[in-house]
């Protein structure tokens, strides 16, 4: 009887499956279109290897980057009071609602060769970002991020605050609560986060691009090879879509039914 | 409560597809290359000046890209390509008269402002320690800059492969890249130094442009390709560093 009562209207089920549709409908075109014969032979291709591997590096390192800075960013977020912390928590996931380009741009003007930050570099160390993998990471982190924070963020100010302090009360330090009592509790947010994070990161092109460049074997990922292929020869690069969708599908669904404790009615 | 649903429901269809559709009759589809950018858009002030009612649509990209969208059956009435490659590419698929050759553009070497890799001439691009950006080697500029090189026997130090030449000039005016081989008309406005290259290392880049043929629109499209070749044209397209076919 409860299960019936909880169950969504025709017109709700309709609308959803609607968008079903709309959600599948470009994969199976890009399935119907691609080239099956050739799929294996642009798979083992040494320069799509390469862009695998260079956007399995980077999103991974995009993802811990954003782990190690985003779980606390979050946590300071979700349990700190002070002024403007509205303007703070919007400053940081801007950059999930800006077309990635101007990401990139604003990047190329602070952390870029002649930019706000970046020209110390140069002048100090010689570095730059910029045509380099390091620069790949950064664009990505900066664009993925936020989905962990906003994740994590979420997932804290459900978790029950009492536990935490009963740890605290009984004489642990804040990093010892944090790791031992508080992570524990919202394990599933923070590996859905990371996941979000790195499959956002694992698709960058547009900060990437801009920012970074593209150059096979250093910046050239897996996301701008399937772009440039699109011009010279389409059929590969259906062919790498099916690899990118492939990898991430992958992911997802693996990490889903493990950890993203989301799996609906029992 | 379902009523008012549904209500929400189709009224925001509506909205949608008033938005949607606002392409009438008399909008002209204008494909033409990023280096016609800022000409086009002085060129569609002008003509719709003369010709009240009509909206024109400039869509810009790189002749490569906006060829491979007019063979997977984008529509189009005017297109302007920075190659005739990349014409013909198009125009085996969509039937367009004869074409006219607009403009003709050169190269140039672009450095950052202040020219910190000391760039001089050409044989510069090759020292491994000026970082040249370019294109990817579909894109027209990238093929003009190989030509050019080829044939003075030089192997440029590329970093990277943009997407188009505004790619290019991004690298460069913020410092990234040392140098860059670009048109010399997209030298109006950007925040760059331009080292020209001598004529007999030059070459000169053709940009055809022609408008659909026998389609419904094809008359107000053979009128913008007689306007853009015509001397007020021209003039407009002087004024952002070409030069005359």
């Amino acid at each position: 009887m409860s299960r019936r009562r909880n169950q969504p209207p025709r017109l709700a089920r309709v609308l959803a499956t609607i968008a079903v549709v709309f959600f599948c409908l470009p994969f199976v075109g890009l399935l119907w279109k691609t080239p099956w014969s050739r799929l294996l032979d642009v798979f083992t291709e040494a320069s799509s290897r390469q862009a695998l591997w260079l956007s399995m590096r980077t999103s991974l390192a995009a993802a811990v980057m954003s782990m190690i800075f985003g779980v606390p960013l979050a946590w300071v977020l979700a349990t700190t009071k002070f002024h403007g912390r509205n303007v703070v928590r919007a400053l940081c996931l801007i950059s999930m609602v800006l077309p990635p380009v101007v990401g990139g741009i604003s990047l190329l003007f602070s952390l870029g060769r002649t930019g706000l930050l970046g020209r110390w570099l140069d002048d100090w160390f010689g570095f730059q970002f910029t045509f380099s993998s390091w620069g790949v990471i950064v664009a990505q982190v900066f664009v993925a991020m936020p989905f962990l924070v906003l994740t994590v963020e979420g997932a804290l100010r459900q978790a029950d605050p009492r536990f935490t302090e009963a740890a605290r009360s009984l004489g642990a330090s804040p990093w010892y609560a944090f790791r031992r009592v508080t992570i524990p509790s919202i394990a599933g947010g923070l590996v859905s986060g990371t996941v979000l994070a790195w499959a956002r990161a694992f698709g960058e092109f547009g900060a990437t691009i801009t920012f970074a460049g593209n150059y096979p074997g250093t910046t050239r990922t897996l996301s701008i090879a399937t772009y440039v292929s699109l011009e010279t020869d389409p059929g590969r690069s259906m062919a790498l879509s099916v690899l990118m969708i492939g990898v991430s599908f992958i992911v997802l669904v693996a990490l889903r039914d493990r950890w993203l404790g989301t799996e609906g009615p029992r | 409560m379902k009523g008012r649903a549904l209500t929400v429901i189709l009224a925001s269809c509506g909205a949608f597809l008033t938005i949607a559709c606002g392409d009438d009759d008399t909008s002209l589809r204008v494909m033409a290359a990023s280096s016609l950018s800022g000409a086009f858009t002085d060129i569609e002030v002008a003509f719709e000046r003369d010709n009240p009612g009509v909206d024109v649509v400039v869509i810009t990209a790189s002749s490569s890209a906006l060829a491979g969208q007019i063979v997977e059956g984008a529509e189009v009435d005017v297109f302007a390509s920075a190659d005739e490659t990349q014409f013909s590419r198009a125009a085996e698929s969509v039937d367009f008269e004869p074409s006219r050759i607009l403009a003709r553009n050169s190269l140039v070497i672009i450095v950052p402002p202040g020219n910190p890799g000391r760039v001089e001439s050409l044989v510069d691009l090759a020292r491994d320690d000026v970082m040249v950006a370019t294109a990817t080697d579909d894109v027209p500029i990238r093929q003009y800059t190989d030509r050019m090189l080829d044939a003075a026997d030089i192997e440029a130090n590329f970093v990277t492969f943009e997407a188009n030449v505004s790619g290019i000039v991004t690298k460069v005016s913020t410092g990234s890249a040392d140098a860059g081989v670009v048109y010399s008309s997209d030298l109006v406005g950007a925040d760059v130094e331009a080292i020209d290259v001598p004529a007999e290392n030059n070459l000169v880049v053709r940009y055809p442009i022609a408008a659909i043929a026998n389609a419904r629109r094809t008359d107000i499209a053979r009128r913008f390709v007689d306007f853009v070749t015509s001397e007020s044209g021209l003039a407009l397209l002087v004024l952002r560093g070409f030069t005359a076919p």
